[in-house]
């Protein structure tokens, strides 16, 4: 039996404007490598269907070990259409940034014995099974899916940040 | 009843990471698949002779209304250290669609190209006795299991970091090749190959 996954809640950011998607794009890796995430892309798709600009789907997963049973998942999926460079001066200076409709999409999982040590039969599975839904109830309810949820509201704030947005603030700064 | 097995089966390995590219847009198909070639020339996972490419498969299907499909699996395999036990696993997948001949202004200049869509997949994995040394013994192959999943656990973590970092710099270089965005902080192909297949560097 494969590890358990605990889903968590799911963040979305809609955006239509101009954006430096080169600097989103770093910033989104930098921040995943600055906690120390193991960053992974496994799908980055592009094409040009009309006129109007080009259609980007991107994925982008990190994840962290909390302990030698749990491990947290961080899924990023943004979605664009309408891409196309344009010129404009900011701060006096000519830039190339892009205008697009972004869809942005943040959920997170918390991944209980990711290596599989209780899954070698069905007693020990049994087990973990006892584990997760009396012993560590709590802990999991508690900690581990709260901690998740506030450190990817801290991501999540950041790319509202990043493209000004009105509700650029996160109430729960100084949480975990 | 015959025994189905696949080409993994009894392998024991690790899996680095898995991603994919897809693009659909103007570029040069031939001008991709040598430059990617070369890449994995230059980094030891082949050699310039073309009898010894693992290229295991190549399917090329012509249509009159929807272009060229095309499939390619290149199935590498690399050592890396001289190391006796694990070696680095990267199977290459291209699905071409819709692929045809278009013509393009490039710098003022026109210049041949396709137009279609490329997929490519590619699965990075750690394989471990790769040679069977461990698992043919009569007395090693007791141990084994034990070695690879704690013995040997901690280095065969640090090979597969390591390989997943040689794994998204390829990533990296296909992606600047098709002139996509990046995340990684030093360009892999820097001006070396001529982006999209189009025009000389030396004018740029």
């Amino acid at each position: 039996m494969p590890p358990v996954d605990v889903p968590g809640y799911k963040q979305t950011i809609k955006y239509k404007g101009i954006f430096d998607f080169d600097k989103f794009y770093k910033m989104v890796y930098s921040w995943m490598m600055g906690n120390n995430y193991y960053f992974e892309e496994p799908s980055y798709k592009h094409k040009v269907p009309s006129e109007f600009g080009a259609e980007d789907e991107v994925e982008i997963k990190g994840w962290i070990k909390v302990n030698s049973y749990v491990r947290y998942w961080i899924f990023v999926t943004w979605h664009t259409w309408d891409q196309k460079e344009v010129e404009v001066i900011k701060e006096g200076k000519k830039v190339m940034l892009t205008k697009a409709r972004i869809w942005i999409e943040l959920k997170n999982k918390v991944e209980l014995d990711y290596d599989d040590y209780f899954g070698k039969s069905k007693f020990t599975e049994a087990l973990r099974t006892f584990l997760n839904k009396i012993v560590l109830k709590s802990r999991i309810e508690n900690v581990y899916t709260d901690e998740l949820h506030y450190r990817m509201l801290k991501l999540h704030n950041l790319i509202k940040e990043y493209l000004d947005n009105e509700t650029k603030t996160n109430a729960f700064y100084d949480v975990w | 009843m015959a025994k189905l097995k696949h080409v993994y089966t009894d392998i024991k390995y690790l899996e680095a990471t898995y991603f994919r590219v897809k693009y659909r847009d103007y570029f040069d198909m031939r001008q991709l698949y040598l430059t990617m070639h070369e890449w994995l020339i230059q980094e030891d996972y082949a050699t310039r002779e073309d009898h010894t490419f693992p290229e295991t498969y190549y399917m090329h299907r012509e249509t009159l209304q929807s272009g060229n499909e095309g499939w390619i699996w290149w199935r590498l395999k690399k050592i890396p250290n001289n190391n006796s036990y694990y070696r680095y696993v990267l199977d290459v997948d291209f699905h071409i669609l819709m692929m045809r001949d278009a013509e393009i202004m490039h710098e003022g200049r026109k210049v041949k190209t396709n137009w279609g869509e490329v997929e490519i997949k590619i699965w990075a994995k750690l394989e471990g006795d790769y040679g069977r040394k461990w698992r043919d013994s009569t007395i090693m192959k007791h141990f084994e299991d034990l070695f690879r999943r704690r013995i040997f656990f901690k280095d065969f973590q640090m090979h597969k970091l390591e390989f997943y970092r040689e794994a998204y710099r390829f990533q990296e270089f296909i992606k600047t090749y098709l002139k996509l965005r990046t995340y990684l902080p030093e360009v892999e192909n820097e001006k070396f190959f001529a982006p999209l297949g189009h025009g000389d560097i030396s004018q740029s």
